[in-house]
């Protein structure tokens, strides 16, 4: 009886076995982030705007006002986005692959306009006299902060140090997540 | 089927096992053949010489199997010397590999490889002369489809839905804008990859009017499994009509809730992607709206094409399909629900 019993179990167990080794195979081919990661709320507090494009200020030393960082700085994922987005909406139409062409280049280290994240922010949010467009209204936050994601990778830095190391975006980390440092 | 092997003896064990793993496979293999999207029921002269080609193989490959699986058997019979048989000799043992692992694959193999080579021929072979002309472009995860007249201009661009009249050859130009996709409406026809920088062709000819499930059969990232599109062969007259309702800008809104919504769909991050034509919305990189109310399924065949599915869609469409290209949107109740009466009335 016993001996029948698992000879009846043997080719289910057989199938188990193989299941548990093809989920495995899968979940090594798992994306650097979760499924339910693409749901991007934008930055909390809100978007920079009216972000100081000098640091000159008239009057007494005042504190540091505090300055938006790019949430998705260094994110790969964002960075393919923008790279996408700089096409589709025709940044490269002024702006080339960065070298610049009407627009000014953003591949060296000279910003008109502020070079922190919030100021290039509102560069494309607002536009910018003699051609930028304003993008506001046009195309949501999380977009525009791809695209300055992805603007970032154009600079000497990046090329100097090359792919950023994968790292999880500052949302992720706060809200006590931790769904491990993706294996490379 | 090998599953015999096991334990040949006791065939009590052998039927239970027949249920329990052997049934719930073929369920498994074969729940996808329920009609929409099954190359066993082929609807077009080139989606049967596949089918003929499959069962063939099919039932070829099965009688060698189980010639395979008797040898196997008896080897295993006899060795256990119940019966007392000698084993082969030498010349005997050679002359049954020599049978069965030279002779006989030099026959079949033959046969299956010129029948498989001779109907890629006739399904690779130009299309004719009066073949309707349409070009299908990959992009992640949706389909762009474009209907070209003679002189190979766009006079019709939809998305992820493709009207063809019965019994006109229809010649598909396929064409990917960012990774390797490939074209599969499985009663219709074969696969056909669409490639960057390249354009392929496939043609067909759907012998009887259906509509007819396709999907994306290249992985192409995160949505493939969402990248799906319907066939819908009609005759050629409601064929006729639909195009010529397709070729004609988008309706304009005939009432102050429409024309609202129209205004809400302008001034918002919808405008830069999509187009409806007729209107100053000329994005090219997201499906093409002008007569989004009359297709079918939303998001390349992932939802029913219906208002609440549309609000869903447009107000987080990364739950619906995480990781596509379309941004999450707000919009409040006063803006949100004249642009869904307006887009439901773009037929």
């Amino acid at each position: 009886m016993n001996d029948r019993c698992f000879r009846r179990k043997l080719p289910l167990g057989a199938l188990a076995l193989s299941g548990v080794f093809g989920l495995g195979l899968v979940a090594g081919c798992r994306e650097e982030r979760g499924i339910g990661e693409f749901r991007q709320a934008p930055p909390a507090g809100g978007t920079p705007t009216g972000a100081p494009m000098v640091d000159l200020r008239p009057g007494p030393e005042m504190p540091e006002l505090p300055r938006f960082r790019n949430p998705f700085a260094g994110d790969r994922q964002a960075i393919a986005e923008g790279k996408e987005l700089w096409d589709w909406f025709n940044c490269s139409g002024c702006h080339a692959s960065g070298g610049g062409a009407i627009g000014p280049p953003l591949m060296d280290d000279e910003w008109i306009y502020g070079s922190h994240d919030d100021n290039l922010f509102a560069s494309i949010v607002e536009g910018r006299p003699k051609g930028m467009p304003a993008y506001g209204g046009r195309i949501t936050d999380v977009q525009v902060w791809q695209i300055i994601a992805y603007i970032r990778t154009l600079q000497p830095e990046y090329a100097a140090t090359g792919a950023p190391e994968p790292r999880r975006r500052e949302s992720a980390d706060e809200s006590g997540k931790s769904p491990g440092e993706p294996k490379r | 089927m090998n599953q015999g092997a096991w334990n040949p003896g006791r065939s009590g064990g052998a039927r239970c096992r027949v249920k329990r793993v052997v049934l719930p496979i073929f369920v498994l293999l074969f729940g996808g053949c329920s009609g929409v999207q099954d190359a066993t029921n082929p609807m077009s002269p080139q989606a049967q010489m596949l089918a003929n080609l499959w069962w063939a193989m099919c039932i070829v490959a099965t009688l060698i199997l189980l010639a395979v699986m008797v040898a196997l058997l008896t080897g295993v019979w006899r060795s256990r010397g119940r019966r007392g048989e000698a084993p082969l000799n030498r010349r005997q043992s050679r002359n049954l590999v020599l049978a069965g692992g030279v002779i006989l694959p030099a026959i079949v193999l033959p046969i299956v490889l010129i029948s498989s080579v001779s109907i890629h021929r006739e399904l690779s072979a130009e299309p004719p002369e009066n073949a309707l002309t349409v070009e299908v472009i990959g992009r992640r995860w949706w389909w762009e489809i474009r209907y070209l007249d003679e002189q190979d201009r766009a006079v019709a661009v939809t998305a992820n839905e493709i009207h063809i009249p019965v019994g006109r050859p229809v010649k598909f130009l396929l064409k990917s804008r960012d990774v390797i996709h490939s074209f599969w409406v499985p009663n219709l026809s074969g696969k056909m990859d669409l490639i960057p920088g390249q354009t392929n062709t496939a043609w067909l000819t759907a012998d009887r009017a259906g509509e007819f499930r396709g999907q994306c059969a290249e992985f192409c990232g995160i949505q493939h499994a969402n990248m799906a599109f319907w066939v819908v062969a009609e005759p050629s007259e409601v064929f006729s009509n639909w195009l010529a309702r397709e070729r004609a800008p988008a309706v304009e809104p005939a009432d102050p809730v429409l024309a609202r919504g129209q205004q809400v769909f302008l001034s918002s991050p919808c405008v830069l992607c999509h187009s409806i034509r007729g209107t100053a919305a000329l994005g090219r990189v997201a499906p093409d709206l002008t007569h989004l109310a009359s297709r079918r399924t939303l998001a390349a065949g992932t939802l029913p094409n219906n208002r609440g599915n549309l609000a869903g869609w447009i107000l987080d469409p990364q739950h619906v399909k995480p990781g596509n290209k379309m941004p999450p949107v707000n919009y409040d109740a006063e803006s949100l629900h004249p642009l869904l009466s307006y887009l439901e009335s773009l037929k």
